[in-house]
């Protein structure tokens, strides 16, 4: 079962190709196909109920799909039983087996597996130990140790046998924001030393952004947009990937009309903007939201060429190293990031222009009564 | 102040009310140490005279092991029986889920000369009257309710993730339940055992009907003395066979405080 040496790059590839799981009338899961490729760190990322979860417990084999196939390096594994797939996975609850110590949790997957040779089992949990810093506490029981320590056991229990792949369902959810912090890190460099495939489960964006080559959104049982954070954050696809992933403008308005580069979209107040048609191209007359991140807004005055919007300044809140300055626009919030020195003057009330680069900002189709 | 009178009140009420049921009892045990050849009460001295005597009699010593025989066998096929239905219900639906969980539980408030005619009827073709096997095994069907009750209650707290983390890691399913789950619910799997001995140790009339003529189990040889007989051995046996109950009882309360602290 062990493998003496191990490549940087000893991962399995995954494949989801046109999967669905369908409990009761719900599509959990609504036709996915995606390419994970080995060695790499994804993040699935979405709201609760829009079938992440699903798809992890998918991977793992406590369901099994209605149709579609799941390959690891290109075998078909959704028939096989989940104790056969040789994978790791690391639970929200840590789901630790309280009855056993510390060394028998980390032991256990190498006993599963068939190592008898006790010297070579020592010596694995002790390495598995020693990667997650929790050396010398082998002999205690999971309810002698604090959230984080049972944490990095799971963690540790989850890497013993080597797994190709590892799966986490939202492994930090129960700890503190600065625990939570250090040990996306933490997970980051022991990605990095291992070389497994890790399919990451959170519905936190942060941790989605920090830690994952790829990020993959989900929403109601489907893909909303897949890819490298920095393409998700700078080119989403839509309004709710725009809108889960970092802060964003979402002003709504309605499509005016639209050439071979760009679309124009006119808000209730009768200000216009132009956006370029790298986002969703819509029909005329339809709802639209213009997308804008707040960091790539710049103040000036509503009277300047380079205003493309202007609105009425509600709130300028001091962030430390910059301010937020938040204006009314067309009745609804619009913020911008500004350094200290671009502040000036401003004060409530004052009318103050926006502005940006072009192919920062796109046009979405927009969701009625959504946020 | 006026609480205190109040939980002094609540207090001499319970107290009066457990006095009143369990007098019978107290006078039961302070017969079975008296000296005096009839069931008299107060006792006119102590003595251990009727304990030697049924200590030393074979009829008597003879019912204790039978009784103790038929009990653990029982619980023992509650368990292989009760353990395995608890997770059908807790774990998975089915037609006529709701019909079979009614079944397992009717089996205890069936009338017990119900019950007792049935088997013995049913037994007469099977040729297990007179046979300890057939008498647990009788004892089994209100033995099992109690073993599924508790391993139930067991499984609805208990982390189905445990099992899962189990699977994921290389376990089969048989043995994640074996080598994990059992290990955790294994208090209330064992109250539920202790639970179906104390039923079988107790009950008189299926026994008399299985049981009734040629080895006789406590219950029925308690049940004759009192027929029969006037000396306080009959007491004395009694007294053992509360002793039995209240070890059990004892028993569970250990087994649960341990396992409060076994949570993780």
């Amino acid at each position: 079962m062990s493998r003496a040496v191990r490549g940087p790059k000893s991962g399995a590839s995954v494949r989801l190709a046109s999967l669905r799981k369908t409990f009761g009338n719900v599509r959990a899961v609504d036709d996915i196909s995606l390419d994970i490729p080995a060695g790499s760190f994804v993040a699935f990322l979405g709201p609760s109920g829009s079938g992440k979860t699903t798809t992890l417990n998918l991977l793992a084999g406590f369901i099994t799909p209605d149709s579609g196939e799941i390959l690891f390096d290109d075998a078909p594994i959704s028939r096989t039983p989940t104790h056969q797939r040789g994978i790791g996975m690391v639970f929200q609850s840590y789901a630790l087996f309280p009855h056993m110590t510390v060394f028998d949790n980390v032991a256990f997957p190498l006993k599963m597996r068939g190592e008898r040779d006790r010297g070579r089992v020592r010596e694995r949990v002790a390495e598995a130990l020693a990667m997650v810093q929790l050396g010398g506490y082998e002999k205690r029981y999971p309810r002698q140790l604090s959230g984080g320590q049972q944490q990095r056991v799971a963690m540790a229990r989850a890497l013993v046998s080597h797994p190709r792949l590892l799966l986490m369902d939202e492994p930090l959810g129960a700890l503190d924001k600065k625990l939570r912090d250090q040990m996306q890190i933490e997970i980051k460099n022991i990605h990095r030393r291992v070389g497994s495939t890790f399919v990451y489960v959170t519905h936190d964006q942060n941790e989605a952004l920090t830690m994952s080559d790829f990020i993959v959104v989900m929403r109601d049982g489907a893909i909303a947009q897949a890819g490298t954070p920095q393409e998700l954050y700078d080119s989403p696809a839509n309004e709710f990937v725009a809108d889960f992933l970092g802060g964003a403008n979402l002003v709504r308005g309605r499509i005016t009309g639209a050439d071979a580069a760009s679309q124009r979209i006119a808000f209730e107040d009768g200000q216009e903007v132009v956006v370029p048609l790298a986002g969703e191209t819509l029909e005329p007359g339809a709802a639209a939201s213009l997308f804008v991140r707040p960091e790539g807004v710049t103040l000036a005055q509503p009277d300047d060429e380079r205003t493309r919007l202007h609105g009425e300044v509600s709130e300028i809140v001091f962030l430390g190293n910059s301010f937020r300055v938040i204006a009314t626009v067309a009745g609804q919030g619009f913020s911008a990031l500004v350094g200290r020195d671009e502040i000036g003057g401003l004060s409530l009330g004052d009318r103050v222009g926006f502005a940006w680069e072009n192919e920062r900002s796109r046009a979405f189709a927009s969701e009625a009564g959504g946020t | 102040m006026g609480t205190y009178k109040i939980t002094f009140s609540m207090n001499l009420l319970v107290g009066l009310v457990l006095f009143f049921l369990l007098f019978p009892v107290l006078v039961v045990v302070a017969i079975s140490f008296s000296s005096a050849e009839f069931l008299t009460f107060p006792p006119p001295g102590l003595s251990l005279r009727w304990y030697e005597e049924i200590f030393s009699s074979y009829d008597w010593v003879n019912a204790f092991w039978i009784t103790i025989k038929v009990g653990l066998l029982t619980a023992l096929i509650s368990v292989v029986l009760g353990v395995p239905a608890a997770f059908a219900i807790i774990r998975h639906s089915f037609f006529g889920k709701d019909m079979f969980n009614a079944l397992i539980l009717a089996a205890l408030i069936t009338p017990p000369i119900i019950k007792a005619m049935s088997i013995y009827l049913f037994y007469v073709e099977l040729g297990l009257n007179n046979t300890i096997f057939g008498l647990a095994l009788a004892h089994t069907v209100s033995g099992v309710p109690f073993v599924v009750i508790n391993t139930a209650a067991s499984l609805k707290s208990y982390d189905v993730n445990l099992e899962r983390a189990a699977c994921v890691h290389g376990a089969s399913p048989l043995r994640s339940v074996l080598v994990i789950t059992l290990p955790v619910i294994w208090a209330g799997v064992l109250v539920g055992a202790v639970f179906a001995f104390m039923q079988s140790a107790q009950e008189l009339i299926v026994s008399i009907f299985v049981l009734g003529t040629v080895n006789r189990p406590l219950a029925v040889k308690l049940w004759e003395g009192v027929q029969v007989s006037t000396d306080p051995s009959i007491a004395a046996a009694s007294t053992v066979l509360i002793g039995v109950a209240i070890l059990s009882f004892l028993m569970v309360v250990l087994i649960k405080r341990r396992d409060g602290s076994l949570a993780p």
